[in-house]
């Protein structure tokens, strides 16, 4: 079969040769070619074109294809006359399922010059062409245009110029007039970083960059970082990274091609610098992390419990708490670098995506508060079980004060948990050692300066600590929220019950004989074991239950963010989760506020939630992208498809209305 | 402890998506069945070298190398110096290129193809685990596991068959050099070709 096919192929092409001797138009599948050209030449060198004419939904490829596909190939033969180089108008990016293309749709013309001879009389000029028409389908075209044409002074007709003249103005041209200044191109592990500066203030967001013929880069459109200085794109792992790259920047006013951009890596200088910034910004962090609701009452008894004691005392607590939190925090922090090292993506905050622990610390600020309104004191026979928060338990102090500030990432921990999150293992465990030696400041400070006076021991603590008592009553109601969002709404039922029944158990055994204390250990430890057992089996049910509450926010998933590009929509995407007070505060204060809704509702815009209440891979994938490893974050993609924008983990409403103002 | 566990594996399962295969280092393994029915680990072919290649019959630059002989010499060339050569199919079904096994057997038989094996790689796995974009990717494995070579077949990404006799094949280079005991001297390229038609 195969030869009778082979010279059946051969009969075709051959009639196809004969046939296209003067061809000025080639009729292939989802492809039209021809030429736009004058019906003669003067003499001078004369801009031509070839055009192509595509059909709905399929594509033909720019000089750099992206991740598959090919550039059309063009050959050109001419007579009495010189024929240029074709050139290549800015493409679009096309989204193939995972694969991005570049290249062109519905229509584009390759404009090329050819200049006649001297005493030239006709000109001729064959093309062979070769391309490649894909929807996710291709079909490879092949093909021969000719043109001949006299040379005559008189004026020549045209048809479709104005067309030529379209394309002709999207050819990128010298980076000498570009608006745009590339400061650098620096190279961060498997990233390219792209500088870019406007010389008349233009947004950098207006820009879209390709690049040109660069194989070791990723085709798809590269990110815009956080500062809004520089776009990232990804290195391809598997291509060798060259010392030099080109791109193609391109804005609503034109297009420009800056080639041989140098690509530096950063010296060890700077990038000492820029680590210790990090190791700054996480000990500023640590010491933020303080003034937390969720730290500060734990923190504060501790603290003035140490004017009663000596100075000697004094310098050992204070050196017993700041070793509890800088082992808890390495510990949770080789934990975080070791569940990467086996290849998993992991965010900050993981100790409060599991129930039990949030059961567990519930049950915890429940008895620390009802000790502190002096429900009943750390007696005799516990003293050397409980008591240990005020007296000897400055260690396991230290560690609780890690545990629960968790949720309460501020400001300045964003940035250095991300950082912590790429950088090599030990870099990052000394970012986690830096967030407790800030967060261990206070204390570290009455050590090493033992003339700081603390207020004189009196009445004065008791009322505090008693008032300190309600600061932990809400955290354990917020608390029980999380865990209603975590496993269900029955987790209230379930967790206030066992409460109830452990401070019953505390007051059957306050006071009483050796018998009537065994049974309340007894019912206490009952009680504990079956609800542990039933918070360990309770199923996940974050998202559906984040979903009740609110219908704007559709849940996460990435399709929604392409399937919008592809339709000119603005996506907001909130990164979130329910033990995340910061985010919730920016939910409550600006997202969810009217004003906010009426802006997006105003601009079409639709809005992602990505609940990371419950370890969701997916979105610490998402974040992961990003560099982050922790919530709140926040992302806008403009409904013009240029790169997202990341906005300060703080938010207020000025910050979302500057989304829209251009 | 049992939430780490949990945490632990749930995250080695997500690691496991879109990995790639990266010159210089260990080549992903897989488990996976061919047309025959057959099972095939990687680590059975350890002390062995490895070619895979990305195939998708309905796809032009796969056509370019059949219809050429050119592949087909290739298989048959290697698999005689005891190169191992798997044929991976990543097409989804109901996507281009998908085939039924006993079809992928037959079509194999008149095209006179001669891999090791034909892997029927219906759910992608193998595919994103390599990080295959186009057909043909092709991939070389040292018998150490690790890969050495990752990318478009040869140079020229035309898609007519007459440009083959003058294009640099990079398998061609890179078998030749490693079972002289050569330095491999282009490690990765420009994968060319259809996209993989993955679901």
């Amino acid at each position: 079969m195969t030869w009778i096919r082979g010279i059946f192929s051969l009969f075709a092409v051959i009639l196809l040769a004969g046939q296209s001797a003067a061809k000025e138009t080639i009729n292939a599948d989802h492809v039209k070619v021809s030429w736009i050209a004058p019906s003669h030449f003067s003499g001078e060198e004369t801009t031509i074109g070839l055009h192509f004419q595509i059909d709905p939904h399929w594509h033909i490829y720019w000089k750099n294809p992206g991740d598959s596909g090919s550039a059309p190939k063009f050959k050109f033969q001419s007579n009495q006359a010189v024929a240029g180089e074709i050139s290549w108008p800015v493409p679009k990016r096309f989204l193939i399922s995972d694969l991005t293309n570049i290249g062109y749709e519905t229509e584009v013309v390759f404009p090329l010059t050819l200049r006649p001879h001297p005493r030239a009389e006709e000109v001729q000029l064959t093309a062979d062409l070769e391309w490649l028409v894909c929807q996710e389908e291709c079909l490879p075209g092949f093909g021969q245009l000719t043109l001949q044409r006299p040379i005559s002074k008189s004026p020549a007709q045209w048809q479709r110029q104005e067309l030529l003249n379209d394309f002709l103005k999207k050819v990128p041209v010298s980076m000498a007039s570009s608006p745009w200044l590339i400061e650098k191109l620096e190279r961060e592990k498997d990233e390219l970083r792209l500088f870019v500066q406007s010389k008349n203030a233009s947004l950098l967001s207006s820009l879209q960059i390709f690049p040109v013929e660069v194989d070791f880069l990723t085709p798809a459109a590269p990110l815009l970082s956080a500062d809004g200085k520089a776009f990232i794109f990804k290195i391809q792992s598997t291509n060798t990274v060259q010392s030099k790259a080109a791109f193609v920047l391109a804005d609503t006013n034109g297009s420009w091609e800056h080639h041989s951009v140098p690509i530096v890596t950063p010296a060890d200088e700077s990038d000492w610098t820029a680590y210790l910034i990090l190791l700054l910004s996480a000990f500023v962090g640590g010491i933020i992390l303080n003034l937390m609701p969720c730290v500060l009452p734990v923190l504060s008894i501790k603290f003035f419990s140490l004017a009663k004691v000596s100075a000697k005392a004094r310098w050992r607590e204070a050196m017993l708490y700041t070793l509890g939190v800088l082992l808890t925090f390495t510990a949770l922090g080789g934990l975080f670098v070791g569940l990467r090292a086996g290849g998993a993506a992991i965010g900050w905050g993981f100790q409060l995506q599991s129930p039990p622990i949030v059961a567990a610390l519930i049950l915890l600020f429940w008895i620390m508060g009802l000790s502190f309104l002096g429900f009943f004191e750390f007696g005799n026979s516990l003293t050397r079980a409980a008591g240990k928060f005020e007296n000897t338990g400055a260690f396991a102090t230290g560690c609780l004060s890690v545990f629960i500030a968790t949720p309460c990432t501020g400001p300045f921990m964003g940035t250095a948990l991300g950082a912590a999150a790429v950088l090599p293992a030990g870099e990052a465990l000394l970012i986690f050692f830096f967030l407790g030696l800030g967060l261990a400041s206070p204390f570290l400070a009455l050590a090493f300066f033992p003339k700081i006076r603390l207020p004189r021991p009196g009445m004065w603590m008791v009322t505090l600590r008693e008032l300190l008592a309600f600061p932990l009553f809400a955290t354990v109601l917020w608390l029980l929220w999380v865990l209603g969002m975590q496993i269900g709404t029955d987790a209230w039922l379930y967790l206030t019950t066992l409460g109830l029944v452990l401070s019953f158990c505390i007051w059957l055994g306050k006071g009483r004989t050796v018998l009537w204390k065994s049974l309340a250990l007894a019912i206490a430890l009952l009680s504990l074991g079956l609800t542990a057992n039933w918070v360990v089996k309770a199923p996940l049910v974050a998202s559906s239950s984040s979903r009740v509450q609110q219908t704007v926010w559709l849940d996460y998933d990435p399709r929604l963010i392409v399937e919008s590009k592809a339709k000119a929509q603005a996506v907001f995407v909130d990164f979130t989760a329910a033990w995340c007070v910061t985010c919730q505060v920016n939910k409550k204060a600006v997202l969810d506020t009217d004003a906010a809704q009426t802006i997006f509702a105003k601009h079409n815009v639709r809005l992602i939630r990505a609940d990371w209440t419950n370890l969701d891979p997916v979105i610490t994938e998402a974040l992961a992208a990003f560099d982050r490893a922790s919530v709140p974050f926040y992302l806008f993609y403009p409904a013009d498809g240029s790169s997202p924008q990341i906005l300060p983990q703080i938010l207020t409403l000025g910050n979302i209305e500057s989304l829209f103002q251009k | 402890m049992k939430f780490f566990a949990i945490l632990t594996s749930a995250f080695l399962l997500a690691g496991t998506a879109w990995a790639d295969a990266v010159p210089g280092q260990a080549a992903p393994a897989f488990e996976i069945k061919d047309a025959t029915g057959k099972w095939h680990k990687l680590a059975d072919f350890k002390g062995k070298w490895v070619v895979l290649e990305w195939f998708n019959k309905d796809c032009p630059f796969v056509k370019k190398h059949y219809s050429s002989s050119n592949m087909q010499k290739l298989q048959q060339d290697y698999t005689a110096k005891g190169v191992v050569w798997l044929t991976v199919n990543s097409s989804a079904k109901g996507k281009q290129g998908y085939v039924e096994p006993q079809q992928a057997l037959a079509d194999a038989k008149e095209r006179r193809a001669a891999p090791s094996a034909i892997l029927l790689d219906t759910d992608g796995k193998v595919g994103k685990a390599y990080g295959a974009k186009t057909t043909p990717h092709m991939y070389v494995i040292n018998p150490d596991q690790q890969v050495v070579y990752a990318g478009a077949i040869d140079n020229n990404d035309s898609s007519d068959p007459k440009v083959i006799p003058a294009s640099k094949n990079y398998v061609v280079e890179a078998l030749d050099s490693a079972l002289a005991g050569k330095p491999i001297a282009t490690a990765s390229s420009r994968p060319y070709g259809c996209s993989v038609k993955y679901n």
